[in-house]
């Protein structure tokens, strides 16, 4: 009855424009609830992307989430709706889906906002991978590398590096291309590859020296490219949708170097991380990295390994850091994550894994 | 209401507006200036200022002092140093939506809409998002006067891919 009132009352009508400013405003669920009001909801909110960028911290068990645009920062338990026996190894994040490799079992491709997952058969122990979403044809993929050691028709052993892709649409794996098997050797935390811009990029030990892998996820062509001059020893991450080099200096320093955008794609430094005082004794192996900006002006920095295989093994741990003050403080909610293996930053999206 | 501000400065210039149903408001120049659609008025024009009269075709009468009201206590605010405390902007908003339906409240998004400014449009469609974002789908097709073009079928299938966000609904 009361519907029918106010149907009757109801003469006005209301520009797009004005509904959908109403309708960006509104969480998440609802707006997946509102996709049945018309056709042009259901698009409206098909093309909605969500830009509140959030922090996920898991470790072998538990998996939390953290809005980092929030006024109260707080650490959320994300319930896991599959059964996770075996530890996890890795997450990656792309478009709203989480990738997550479980040992032994594979992985499972996973919306968190919508609770719907799909597990990827994936047969042998792959570790390192890339993970992405391309847009054209609304399917995401990943890729895998394997070791392979064959005999080739003179009966002389060869090694490779097999790099296999799997995609959703398909639900399938087919081999990409043969590398170098050097390419194997993907090593530090990269074990999933860092995506920026439509690009994969992984730290490789390519005939002694380190050198950086990159997938270009839109031709889904391999490339190789150097560090900047000079630096040996490095790590990498994406910080503010650019790739991130961190670069061990003296004294507990790190540089942080990105790559130009457009034609040249040099190298060039644009932050420097002054040493975390406390931890200088073991920084030896550990790098800093910057991870994603925070409230008032601070930048969430990682501290992470640069040689440990096993990424299982490793406890991060994260700092506030403060560019105008130049110091640290504890980012104290990743203490309640007991053994953190890694973070990731992650944005809601209504994609179906 | 619309005089109890207008009283502090008797130098302040006055601008004729003039709503949808021909009701007349003289409205201080830096409250009418407030609206970009009357501010665009007088761009390049400042002579006209003195006897022009500005029709607002699609603002009702009914809802100009409430606007007017909310244009004045907002540039007050915004003024004010220190700033005013957080409970205090959020009364006056909580004050300003008290007892206004569904059906005024999008009047009123449609006048700010028509009068370009930004932050009154901002605070209303924020108001409308929260009144609808935990009501069915039912409602919101009311709330807005849409039809469901949607055959039977598309709609089960639909709700049937988003039967996450159908739980915890408040009632219509």
């Amino acid at each position: 009855m009361e519907m029918e009132s106010k149907k009757k009352k109801r003469n006005l009508h209301i520009p797009d424009d004005i509904i959908f400013n109403i309708l960006r405003r509104l969480p998440p669920k609802s707006f997946a609830r509102f996709k049945c009001v018309c056709k042009s909801w259901q698009s409206f909110a098909n093309q909605h992307k969500y830009h509140n960028q959030k922090l996920l911290l898991f470790s072998s068990k538990t998996i939390q989430s953290i809005d980092i645009e929030a006024d109260e920062i707080k650490a959320v338990d994300l319930e896991i709706p599959f059964k996770v026996s075996n530890p996890i190894l890795q997450i990656a994040s792309c478009n709203g889906l989480l990738c997550i490799l479980t040992e032994r079992e594979g992985f499972v491709i996973w919306n968190p906002l919508i609770g719907r997952y799909k597990r990827v058969s994936n047969t042998s122990e792959y570790k390192k991978f890339g993970f992405w979403y391309d847009h054209s044809t609304e399917n995401y993929k990943i890729v895998r590398f394997k070791f392979m050691r064959f005999l080739d028709p003179n009966s002389e052993i060869q090694q490779r590096c097999s790099a296999e892709i799997y995609s959703q649409k398909s639900n399938s794996w087919q081999q990409k291309e043969l590398l170098p098997w050097q390419i194997f050797s993907i090593f530090g935390d990269s074990l999933f590859g860092v995506l920026v811009n439509e690009t994969l990029y992984w730290k490789i030990d390519y005939i002694h020296n380190c050198a950086v892998l990159c997938f270009d996820t839109l031709t889904e062509k391999f490339d190789m490219i150097k560090p900047p001059d000079n630096v040996h020893v490095f790590g990498l991450g994406a910080f503010k949708g650019h790739l991130c080099l961190a670069e061990y200096r003296k004294a507990g320093h790190f540089d942080i170097w990105t790559r130009e955008v457009g034609k040249n794609q040099n190298w060039i430094k644009f932050m420097n991380l002054p040493p975390l005082i406390e931890r200088k004794s073991s920084l030896f192996y550990r790098y800093l990295l910057p991870i994603c900006s925070m409230k008032e002006d601070e930048i969430l920095v990682g501290i992470r390994n640069l040689l440990t295989l096993l990424p299982i093994q490793r406890e991060d741990e994260l700092f506030l850091y403060s560019p105008e003050a130049q110091t640290y403080k504890k980012f104290h909610i990743c203490d309640t994550v007991k053994h953190l293996i890694k973070e990731v930053t992650y944005t809601d999206s209504f994609v179906s894994p | 209401m619309a005089s109890s501000s207008s009283s502090s400065s008797t130098q302040v210039k006055k601008i004729t507006l003039k709503a949808a149903d021909g009701k007349h408001f003289e409205v201080e120049e830096p409250v009418a200036m407030e609206m970009e659609t009357v501010k665009s008025f007088f761009v390049g024009n400042e002579d006209a200022m003195k006897d022009m009269v500005v029709p607002l075709l699609n603002v009702s009468s009914e809802h100009m002092p409430a606007i007017l009201d909310f244009y004045r206590n907002h540039s007050e605010f915004r003024k004010r140093t220190p700033p005013p405390p957080a409970e205090e902007v959020k009364a006056f908003n909580e004050a300003f939506l008290e007892n206004k339906s569904d059906e005024q409240l999008m009047e009123m998004i449609m006048a700010a809409n028509f009068l370009n400014t930004k932050e009154l449009l901002n605070f209303l469609t924020e108001a409308a998002a929260n009144r609808i974002k935990n009501k069915s789908v039912e409602y919101v097709r009311a709330f807005f006067g849409i039809e469901n073009d949607f055959t039977p079928e598309e709609e089960a299938r639909i709700r049937a891919e988003n039967e996450w966000a159908f739980d915890g609904l408040d009632e219509d």
